[in-house]
């Protein structure tokens, strides 16, 4: 009896408070951060060492590519790939690279490999790579003639570019 | 009338003689007549016969010799080391690396090949080598070293260098259209030395003879007569080449007179430089197991660990001495035996004017200098060059195949490659002394790939690594049980399950097309009731996964699989789910790799590129991938997998806890173990089992995943990134209700509607209107 009176309470307030406001949210999805347990915790990844012979790679990848050298720049950016494979600058490279050749589904795929690497990018923001990634996304929809998708990706991320 | 009749009777008699007279000298004649044109026939045909024999084996040698002199074999080329500042490698690795391609110490870096050791650092002259994407020259560099690993590399009188490739480790040389090994090399290649030492030891009349020398067989008759025994062969260099090209070992006349006329008809065909070249890339030089040792370049390599023409003298002598007798003289067997004969040879180089007085003193003092088998033929991977074969033919045409001097470059990485090799050789053999098992009795296979790029790392197709023969890796097809409930998952999470949405744990029985019933058991024989479905897949427990499969639909499971692989299963039955499925490693680990890589499927890989004579890439193949899996999805499955392994069936690992994610398998009657797992750097399939399909007594945890484990130890741990989400959720891992770790053993997974989470009591966690309404009505 007592627990149906107090239902019968806590129902008439909650439909009174829901009527002059919307439903209180739930308890937000607690953060990582906030809630990790210590077994989840981890140190972030080791900074890579390698950054220096990847980007001595890349620049040199970006000079072939500047000379209309897209196969040789493939080559010089897998290589890095081979050093330091999650690094997503090399795969926006690489899909940058496979679009000079014309490989529309290569440049594709390496694109959105590098927006699933963004999320865990080391040494950048998460949101700045995300930026990088899209917008290479974004270029290689324009290529492929998708222009509607491109500009609603560069008006998304456009201003995000680190 | 008597004396009448006499008379006429004798005058009978007179005229009768002369026919009788004539007759025999007629018949003579006729037989001889006869017996000539039968000699004449006979020699006619005769005369026919061994032309036509003649030209039989003129053709078929020629042919046979101008193909293989010919052909340059393809050059089959492991992955390069790349050295750079900050490369966790430290000294002693970096000299084993080093080592392992066939480096040698010297104090004044006299040639390429060579390194100098001091306290602070490694000076290395290294070799010269066109890579894919250019050549670089031999360069003289130095590397210094702190606790971390290369500290610095700087060439002397320059400065700095930020990335140099160590020149990459030969791991085979065949004929990629029929797959035969050897060293081939050029008579440019052939060192002078080895050129004029084997005739100087083997047939000093090379040069003037016709293929075969009366001299010669009868210099060995008097020594063989003399010593009662076979001392010395009378064989010129052309007899034994044709022997090793054309005919057995058999010792009859018919084979020696056939060996005779190859002998002289090759010796008319080819000149003399052919004739040699062509005995130094074919002779017989020794046995590696299944692999014979043929020629010098492939004998400088097996026995020196180092190309033919940065051999010296006393090496040169060791290789010729092998030749008489390659068991006999056998350097790693026998070696006072060989170095009595090197030492002979030796003698030989000095009084022929081959080599001088101090070279011939100094090669003397040289000990036989053979590398020690754990060392030698660290450059021999057959499992791994199955898969490049496999490959070359799949994806290059023939044309492109019988070109000559091709130049292979594939994805093995030597140092995982022998560390895999050595964790399944060794883990196995711990296994059956532990369990008593018969020796030799259980088999194993394994495949690393690079996570991201789905490149091939290392192939392990058996326990016996070079050991030709059959591999497991690439052609076992065994059910892989277990391993292959992810593949449910996903199915669940892309219809939009959440890992805690619970499924049930219970008795189930399907009936089967062929009328029969399927009951499928869990491994302890228990039913566990409801539970979440991330803590079903970490346990992995069959009903519950039976049941999450006919929820999502078996068709569904069965399509998500074919996405993931490119192949449609042989099974189209409920028993699916539970992984009665034949695969091979290769194909698991092509399954594996849609996880470990993010969501992307890649086929696995093992040639990058090939290139012609000329140094222009045939091919080259680029990454190729196809994202088969959303980020969040994947994002979910991984964090569940990596439960699998701190918590799950793989929690006995001693490196479950540092971040790596994967699945054991166990097939009925513990006959296939397996464990297919992978961390941010390497996704790696391990398959344990027995050859004639009998149970091992072996789960996936206490079989393959030891050989993981074993091999984990080796090659280090790289633990994973997670992949951030925004709905992460702090749930107790037993029940699946939502908690904080003050108040539970929580575990963190993403939930897409938390609020519909059950709440832990006492964890002081605030529930939501929805919730508090439900308690309120389901007196929850």
């Amino acid at each position: 009896m007592t627990a149906n009176f107090a239902r019968s309470i806590c129902l008439a307030a909650y439909l009174t408070l829901a009527a002059c406001a919307s439903a209180p949210t739930p308890n937000p999805a607690p953060s990582a951060k906030a809630t990790a347990p210590a077994v989840e915790r981890r140190q972030p990844a080791p900074p890579k060492t390698n950054t220096d012979a990847t980007f001595a790679l890349l620049s040199e990848a970006d000079t072939a590519l500047g000379a209309a050298q897209p196969k040789r720049a493939i080559l010089l950016l897998e290589r890095a790939v081979r050093i330091e494979p999650r690094n997503f600058e090399l795969w926006i490279r690489l899909s940058r690279a496979h679009l000079a050749t014309d490989n529309m589904n290569a440049a594709m795929q390496h694109a959105r490999k590098a927006i699933a690497l963004a999320d865990v990018a080391v040494g950048v923001t998460t949101a700045t790579a995300q930026a990088k990634a899209w917008l290479q996304y974004a270029e290689v929809l324009e290529y492929r003639g998708q222009k509607q998708e491109a500009a609603s990706i560069r008006r998304r991320y456009g201003q995000q570019r680190g | 009338m008597a004396a009448q009749n006499k008379r006429k009777s004798s005058n009978r008699r007179a005229k009768r003689r002369p026919k009788q007279q004539r007759f025999w000298p007629r018949l003579r004649a006729a037989i001889w007549r006869l017996i000539w044109r039968t000699l004449i026939g006979l020699s006619l045909l005769t005369v026919l016969l061994s032309a036509g024999y003649a030209y039989y084996i003129d053709r078929t040698i020629s042919k046979t010799f101008e193909g293989r002199r010919w052909s340059v074999p393809a050059q089959v080329y492991a992955q390069p080391l790349e050295l750079f500042s900050g490369l966790a490698l430290s000294k002693s690795q970096f000299i084993t690396e080093l080592t392992r391609l066939g480096y040698r110490p010297d104090l004044e870096l006299n040639s390429a090949g060579t390194y100098r050791e001091d306290s602070r650092g490694v000076t290395a002259y290294l070799r010269g080598f066109r890579f894919i994407d250019g050549f670089r020259p031999a360069q003289i560099l130095r590397f210094t070293f702190n606790n971390s690993g290369i500290r610095q590399i700087t060439e002397p009188g320059s400065g700095e260098v930020v990335l140099v490739r160590m020149d990459p480790a030969k791991i085979g040389s065949f004929f990629p259209s029929h797959g035969e090994d050897r060293i081939v090399l050029t008579p440019e290649e052939v060192p002078t030395l080895l050129a004029e030492g084997l005739k100087a030891i083997e047939d000093r009349n090379f040069d003037e003879h016709r293929g075969f020398s009366i001299s010669g067989i009868l210099r060995a008759l008097i020594v063989n007569l003399r010593a009662g025994a076979t001392r010395q062969g009378g064989s010129t260099l052309t007899q034994q080449l044709v022997k090793s090209y054309f005919l057995t070992n058999e010792q009859t006349l018919q084979r020696k007179l056939r060996e005779l006329a190859m002998a002289v008809i090759l010796e008319l065909r080819f000149s003399k430089q052919d004739l040699l070249t062509a005995y130094v890339n074919e002779i017989f030089l020794g046995q590696n197991g299944a692999r014979a040792i043929h020629g010098f370049g492939l004998g400088a390599q097996f026995y020196f660990n180092k190309p033919l023409n940065e051999l010296g003298v006393a090496e040169v002598a060791t290789l010729i001495s092998i030749i008489r007798g390659p068991s006999y003289y056998n350097p790693f067997r026998h070696p006072e035996r060989a170095l009595t004969r090197r030492d002979r040879i030796l003698d030989t180089f000095y009084s022929d004017g081959l080599i001088n007085a101090a070279a011939h003193r100094n090669a003397k003092a040289q000990p036989l200098g053979v590398v020690s088998a754990a060392g030698r033929g660290g450059a021999y991977y057959p499992a791994f060059m199955d898969l490049v074969r496999s490959e070359l033919s799949e994806r290059y045409s023939n044309t492109d195949l019988r070109s000559q001097g091709l130049q292979i470059f594939t994805t093995l990485e030597p140092r995982l490659q022998e560390n895999t090799q050595q964790a399944v050789s060794r883990t196995l053999n711990a296994i059956e002394r532990e369990r008593e098992l018969p020796s030799n009795s259980l088999q194993a296979a394994s495949v690393v790939a690079d996570s991201q790029t789905g490149e091939v790392l290392a192939l392990v197709g058996g326990r016996q690594g070079r050991v030709d023969g059959f591999n497991r890796a690439l052609n076992a097809q065994r059910s892989v049980g277990s391993v292959i409930k992810p593949v449910t998952v996903l199915t669940a999470l892309n219809q939009g399950m959440d890992l805690t949405d619970k499924i049930v744990d219970q008795a189930v029985t399907l009936p089967q097309p062929s009328g029969e019933t399927w009951a499928p058991k869990n491994f302890d024989g228990k039913t566990h009731g409801a539970m979440p479905m991330y803590l079903a897949l970490s346990r992995s427990l069959n009903l519950a996964m039976v049941d999450l499969g006919q929820r999502v639909g078996i068709e569904n499971v069965q399509q998500q699989f074919t996405t993931l692989t490119d192949r449609r299963p042989e099974n189209p039955y409920p028993s699916f789910l539970l992984g009665a499925e034949a695969m091979s490693p290769l194909q698991t680990l092509e399954l594996y790799g849609n996880f470990a890589s993010g969501g992307f499927h890649t086929r696995p890989k093992a040639v990058i590129a090939v290139l012609d004579e000329n140094g222009s890439a045939l091919s080259h193949h680029t990454f190729e991938m196809r994202q088969s899996i959303q980020m969040p999805k994947v994002a979910a499955l991984n964090r569940a997998l990596e439960l699998v392994m701190r918590r799950g069936t793989g929690r006995t690992s001693p490196f479950a806890q540092l971040g790596v994610a994967g699945k054991t398998g166990t097939t009925n009657d513990n006959r296939d173990s397996w464990f297919a797992g992978f961390d941010n750097s390497h996704l790696s399939v391990v398959w344990v089992g027995r050859d004639d399909n009998q149970s091992t007594g072996l789960t996936g945890s206490s079989g393959a995943l030891r050989v993981w484990n074993a091999m984990a130890r080796r090659n280090g741990v790289d633990p994973i990134t997670p992949i951030p989400s925004d709905d992460l959720v702090a749930i107790e891992y037993t029940s699946g209700q939502r908690a904080t770790e003050r108040c539970a053993d929580v575990v963190l997974l993403p939930v897409r509607t938390p609020q519909s989470l059950a709440i832990k009591p006492g964890c002081n966690i605030k529930p939501s209107l929805k919730q508090r309404l439900r308690s309120i009505f389901t007196d929850e």
